[in-house]
């Protein structure tokens, strides 16, 4: 007879059993509780990357070319000297094309798109410059006009930074 | 044959074991979110940092002065030019929002949570011609998981 079934000549009782699989239960729900909040925790921070990799791929592009515009056209300090900010940037690049950029909020895009100086309608870049991006301001800051300051933000995660204009008109 | 059923003690020891094997699993969790969190913070320094840098290029030279240790905080900061005030969409300075609890709490919030402050050191630098600059170290300190973190950054303002 084995003896793992019959003890002492009598079987598990209920009881017994009961207190196994209520012990049984307890270890599964908080072993799997844990796993699932590791699961979202996981899921959480490879979402914080991708935001910051997308912060940083359109902060390069936009650094690139704007520390090399001639002049700001668009957001410019108010007339009492104080900031202004807007989502979209204007400005004349290096060789005197005007240049935006615009926050697309419905599609968390910052796009850009050159403006022809005179008729016709504005070309767009097939490829956003920015994606992921749920809110976007820039800021004119000086009364020179030669910083553009931009916040960026996603989920709770923030970028700050500034670009100064190298060149002048 | 002599077989007997397991106890509740061998169980217990056997749950212990089994606990002792998944805590390296669980520190490795918790490392790489540590790592992120890291890195989450570095990158936002690093943005924080060259911000100022750009703005130094546009500070009358005169202004450009020291921010000693333990620096200046970005949250609920003074009007530096640099952090405050932030934004502003309307035509007039009334418009103009600051990071605070009350305008913009979610940037508020994290800025505080890891507790970014700002310093400058600046040295000033003569050349025989007369020219001068000035080398400005931008160091940006923050918190985390219980460590004072920092991130250094150079910068020259030539006196233009």
């Amino acid at each position: 007879m084995y003896q793992t079934c019959r003890r002492n000549g009598r079987g598990t009782t209920f009881i017994e059993l009961l207190i196994g699989t209520t012990i049984l239960a307890l270890i599964l729900g908080f072993v799997a509780r844990w796993f699932f909040m590791q699961r979202e925790y996981q899921k959480r921070l490879t979402r914080i990357s991708d935001i910051q990799n997308d912060f940083r791929r359109s902060s390069w592009e936009m650094i690139q070319e704007l520390q090399m515009a001639r002049t700001i056209i668009w957001p410019r300090v108010n007339a009492d000297n104080s900031l202004r900010s807007d989502t979209k940037l204007v400005f004349k690049d290096f060789t005197g094309r005007i240049v935006s950029y615009y926050h697309v909020p419905g599609s968390k895009e910052v796009r850009r798109c050159v403006i022809p100086n005179g008729p016709g309608d504005p070309v767009v870049n097939p490829v956003p410059i920015g994606r992921g991006i749920a809110s976007m301001s820039f800021t004119a800051t000086s009364p020179t006009n030669r910083v553009i300051s931009y916040c960026m933000s996603t989920d709770g995660v923030f970028s700050l930074d500034a670009v100064y204009l190298i060149n002048t008109d | 044959m002599n077989r007997r059923a397991v106890s509740f003690v061998e169980v217990i020891m056997a749950m212990g074991i089994l606990a002792m094997c998944m805590l390296p699993v669980m520190t490795m969790f918790g490392s790489s979110g540590r790592a992120v969190l890291k890195s989450q913070n570095l990158a936002f320094a690093i943005g924080l940092a060259h911000k100022i840098s750009q703005h130094l290029l546009d500070t009358p030279y005169e202004l450009i002065i020291d921010v000693p240790l333990p620096g200046s905080s970005i949250a609920d900061g003074p009007d530096d030019g640099f952090f405050n005030p932030l934004t502003n969409i309307e035509s007039t300075a009334a418009g103009a929002l600051r990071i605070t609890q009350a305008q913009l709490p979610e940037l508020w919030n994290f800025l505080r949570k890891y507790e970014f402050r700002y310093s400058l050191i600046v040295n000033n630098v003569n050349f025989a011609a007369g020219d001068r600059m000035k080398c400005v170290g931008i160091i940006i300190t923050w918190k985390e998981g219980g460590k004072d973190l920092l991130y250094k950054l150079y910068t020259y303002v030539p006196d233009m």
